[in-house]
C-alpha cells in the first residue's frame, strides 16, 4: 500500500513531503520504522507518527475470527461434490470437497479430462450449482458430457437445463487465466441476483503446465512467484466463494541420485507441490505394453489428502465409471 | 470500480514490477487512477515505462469487462449446439474419416505421428487439397496455410491429388444429376494450388515466426480453414541442446496453435516423428511419438500411423481423442486415382466387415519416379 495525503488527519501534505524525502514512500516502510527514531529524523510529532502508524496497521491488519466461529461458517457453506465415479469417491472421502484444491496428475489419455467431465456432470446435478470449465485447448467435448449425464438422457429438459449450468471458458495464458478469476471472484461477492457464473460449486482448470510452461526459463524466481500466485489465487477462489477447485498436472520423471527406475511424479516441482488439498496420480494399468486398444483400466493413486490416510490406491475403469473393482 | 488484482499478476517487466512493489503499489487499483508522471516520480521509473504499465493494467481490466459480458463465457448447451455445426474436413478415407468422427475436425489440433514413409505427408497434401471440397459437395470450401519443415512438400504429387479430386468432385455432381448450377463453385486445379498458402521453414526460429505470423494472415484471409505443420517435430530434434529451452519454445507454440484453432476456427494439423523408448526394467523397447510427454498432452487428438506386419498394410490407430475410445484402421496408399479407389473403397467396404480399406493415394516415392 502507497502512503497517500489524507489517509488520516495526521498524513498531511507536509508530512507526507518529509516521509517522501526520507525515502518512505509505502506503508510497509513506515511501520517498519522505529516511531521513536522516524519522528526524531524527521523532526515530526512522535504522537503523529504513532496515529499514522495505528491506522496503517488498523487498515492492514486481518481481524482474529474464532475457530468457533469458523466451524459454524465451514458446517453451513461446505458441500461435498460426488465426482460421478463411485471409486473416486471412495478414494476421496466422499468426492471434491468445497474449499479445497486438488490435483489430478497423470500422463496423456490417463483419463484426467475424461474424469473432470464426470465431475462437471455430477456438480450440476443440483438443480441450482454450477460449474465453470477453464482450459486452454478447448478440450470440453459435449459426447464425454453427455455420456457422463446418462442417467438423465432422456429427459431433454433436464439435459439441457444442466448444460445451461456449465459454463465453459478458454484461456491461452496464465495472466488471461488470473484476469479470469478475479473477474469470477469480483462478481460472485455481489450481492446481487445470481451472477452470470450462478451458484457456483466447482472450477475446473484444465491442464495447468501449458499455463506455466511458456514463462518458465531465465528469470526462475519470477515464474516461481507467479506460479504460486496462482496457487494463491486458486485457493483464494476456493475459500472466499466454497467452491470446489479440480486441476489437472501432467506428470515428470525423476532423475538423477542413483535412481535406475523411471519413476514419475508429479510436474511443475516442489513449490506447487505445497498448494494443492488433494492430489491423486492416474496410472494406466499396463501401460508399458505395446498392445492396442489399451485397457480401460486406471490405477489411481491418492498420494496427498487432508481426509485420508496416503498413499491409497484405487483400481477404476475408464469406459464404465460405476463399475467397482 | 474497486479493482482490487495484485499487479504481480499482471504481465509486467519484473525489473519494473520490482520498483512498483517497492514503492507500495501492490494493488491495480492503486494505479489506475494516477497519471504516467506520478507514476515515474513515485516509482523511480521513465514515464514511458508507466504509460506502457498503465496501459497493460487497463487494457487487462478491459478484457475482463468483456469476459462478463456473455459472448466469452459459454455454456455447455451452447457447445452442444455448436457441435452440431461442427466442420469436418475429410481425408478421403473412410475408415480414417470415421474414427475421427467424420474427418479431421475444424477448431481442434490433430497429430499425425508415424515413423517415415508411412504416409504422413501424403494425408497432409490430401488434407490440404481436401479443404477446397465445396459446400454442396459436403466440403468445407476453405483455403490451407502448408508449413512445411522436412521439404516434404512435392509439387508434382500435389498436382497430382488435386486433379483426382476435381476429378472426384465432378464425378460426384454428375452422379447425383444435380440441376443447379455449380459452374462458378466448380473446383479447378489452378483454385485449388492457389489456395494453399506454403511456408518453408528451415529451423525453429522460422517456424516460431511462421507461426507468430499467422493470425495477422488469417484475419486477412478469412477463407483459410486449415493449418497443417510437417512436421513439427523435426526442427526440434536437431540443434537442441537446451531441453527446458525445447519444453518452453513447444508450449509456447502450443498456446499459439490452440488460440489459432480457436479464434480462426481452423483445423490444425500437425505431423510428428517417433522415436524409442526403452523401458529400464524390462529392459524391451518401443515406439513411442517424439516430442516429449509434455507436448503428448497438447493435441486434442493423436493418430499414430504404423505398418502391420501380418499383412503388410498401413494401419492408423487413434491413440488419443477426448470422446472416442481407442480404435485403429487399416489404410492403403495406391497407385490409382482417387476417384476410382474411392468408388471401390465404397463396395469393399459393403461387402467385408473387416475395416479394410485402400486408401487412395499415392506413395511418395511414386511421384519422385
Amino acid at each position: 500500500m502507497a502512503l497517500k495525503v489524507g489517509m488520516c488527519t495526521a498524513m498531511n501534505a507536509e508530512m507526507f513531503t518529509k516521509l517522501e524525502t526520507a525515502g518512505i514512500a509505502s506503508a510497509v516502510d513506515f511501520i517498519s520504522r522505529d516511531p521513536e527514531v522516524l519522528s526524531r529524523e524527521l523532526n515530526v510529532a512522535y504522537k503523529d507518527v504513532c496515529s499514522i502508524r495505528r491506522v496503517l496497521l488498523a487498515e492492514l491488519c486481518a481481524h482474529p475470527v474464532s475457530a468457533l466461529k469458523l466451524y459454524e461458517d465451514a458446517l453451513s457453506s461446505l458441500t461435498i461434490l460426488s465426482t460421478g465415479c463411485s471409486v473416486l469417491d471412495q478414494l476421496l472421502d466422499g468426492g471434491l470437497y468445497t474449499g479445497e484444491l486438488t490435483e489430478l496428475a497423470g500422463d496423456t489419455a490417463t483419463g484426467k479430462t475424461r474424469i473432470c467431465h464426470w465431475c462437471a456432470a455430477a456438480a450440476v446435478k443440483n438443480d441450482l450449482s454450477s460449474a465453470l470449465y477453464i482450459d486452454m485447448g478447448g478440450s470440453f467435448d459435449i459426447p464425454t458430457i453427455l455420456d457422463a449425464m446418462a442417467e438423465v438422457a432422456g429427459d431433454q429438459a433436464a439435459v439441457q437445463s444442466r448444460l445451461r449450468r456449465i459454463k465453459c471458458l478458454q484461456v491461452f495464458d496464465v495472466f488471461q487465466l488470473f484476469a479470469l478469476l478475479e473477474k469470477v471472484m469480483a462478481d460472485s461477492s455481489k450481492e446481487e441476483l445470481p451472477s452470470e457464473w450462478g451458484n457456483l460449486k466447482l472450477v475446473i482448470v484444465e491442464n495447468l503446465p501449458l499455463f506455466i510452461y511458456p514463462i518458465m526459463g531465465a528469470n526462475a524466481p519470477y515464474n516461481q512467484g507467479i506460479l504460486s500466485r496462482l496457487g494463491l489465487k486458486l485457493k483464494q477462489l476456493a475459500g472466499s466463494l466454497s467452491v470446489a477447485v479440480l486441476v489437472t498436472n501432467s506428470l515428470v520423471s525423476m532423475y538423477g541420485q542413483g535412481r535406475t527406475d523411471q519413476q514419475r511424479k508429479a510436474a511443475l516441482g516442489r513449490v506447487w507441490s505445497h498448494v494443492p488439498h488433494n492430489r491423486i496420480i492416474l496410472n494406466r494399468v499396463g501401460s508399458d505394453s505395446a498392445g492396442f486398444p489399451r485397457p480401460t483400466e486406471v490405477e489411481a493413486t491418492l498420494v496427498k489428502s487432508s481426509h485420508q490416510q496416503t498413499p491409497f490406491t484405487a483400481t477404476l475403469n475408464l469406459a464404465d465409471r460405476d463399475a467397482s473393482t | 470500480m474497486s479493482y482490487s488484482r495484485e499487479i504481480t499478476t499482471f504481465p509486467l517487466n519484473p525489473v519494473v514490477m520490482g520498483k512498483l512493489l517497492q514503492v507500495g503499489f501492490n494493488l491495480a487499483s492503486s494505479l489506475i487512477s494516477l497519471s504516467p508522471v506520478n507514476i515515474s516520480l513515485s516509482a523511480g521509473i521513465s514515464v514511458d515505462e508507466a504509460k506502457q504499465v498503465l496501459k497493460i493494467v487497463q487494457e487487462d481490466v478491459n478484457t475482463c469487462l468483456q469476459i462478463s459480458g456473455e459472448c466469452v463465457a459459454k455454456s455447455a448447451f451452447d457447445l452442444l449446439c455448436a457441435e452440431q455445426e461442427q466442420e469436418h474436413i475429410v481425408t478421403f478415407c473412410e475408415a480414417v474419416d470415421s474414427m475421427l468422427g467424420g474427418g479431421v475436425p475444424v477448431c481442434k489440433l490433430t497429430e499425425i505421428c508415424g515413423a517415415p514413409g508411412m504416409g504422413k505427408t501424403q494425408l497432409c497434401l490430401q488434407l490440404a487439397v481436401d479443404v477446397h471440397i465445396p459446400e454442396h459437395l459436403g466440403g468445407v470450401e476453405g483455403e490451407a496455410v502448408y508449413i512445411d519443415t522436412e521439404g516434404g512438400l512435392i509439387l508434382d504429387r500435389l498436382v497430382e491429388l488435386a486433379r483426382s479430386a476435381v476429378l472426384h468432385c465432378q464425378q460426384v455432381v454428375e452422379a447425383s444429376q444435380s440441376t443447379l448450377d455449380q459452374s462458378s463453385h466448380a473446383l479447378t486445379v489452378d483454385k485449388i494450388l492457389g489456395g494453399i498458402h506454403c511456408f518453408r521453414c528451415h529451423d525453429y526460429y522460422e517456424l516460431i515466426a511462421a507461426v507468430q505470423l499467422l493470425p495477422t494472415l488469417l484475419t486477412q484471409n478469412e477463407k483459410i480453414k486449415l493449418v497443417v505443420v510437417d512436421s513439427l517435430a523435426s526442427p526440434f530434434r536437431h540443434n537442441m541442446d537446451d531441453m527446458s529451452l525445447r519444453r518452453r519454445l513447444l508450449a509456447t507454440l502450443a498456446q499459439s496453435f490452440l488460440r489459432v484453432a480457436a479464434n480462426f476456427k481452423t483445423a490444425v494439423v500437425l505431423t510428428n516423428q517417433m522415436t524409442t523408448k526403452i523401458m529400464p526394467r524390462e529392459g524391451d523397447s518401443h515406439h513411442i511419438p517424439a516430442l516429449g510427454d509434455n507436448w503428448a498432452h497438447v493435441s486434442h487428438n493423436r493418430i499414430v500411423l504404423t505398418r502391420d506386419c501380418s499383412n503388410n498394410k498401413r494401419k492408423a490407430s487413434l491413440y488419443k481423442g477426448p470422446n472416442k475410445k481407442e480404435e485403429l484402421c487399416f489404410f492403403q496408399i495406391t497407385l490409382k486415382a482417387v476417384a476410382n479407389s474411392w468408388l471401390c473403397v465404397s463396395k469393399l467396404f459393403g461387402s467385408s466387415s473387416k475395416l479394410e480399406l485402400v486408401h487412395v493415394i499415392h506413395g511418395a516415392h511414386h511421384a519422385l519416379v
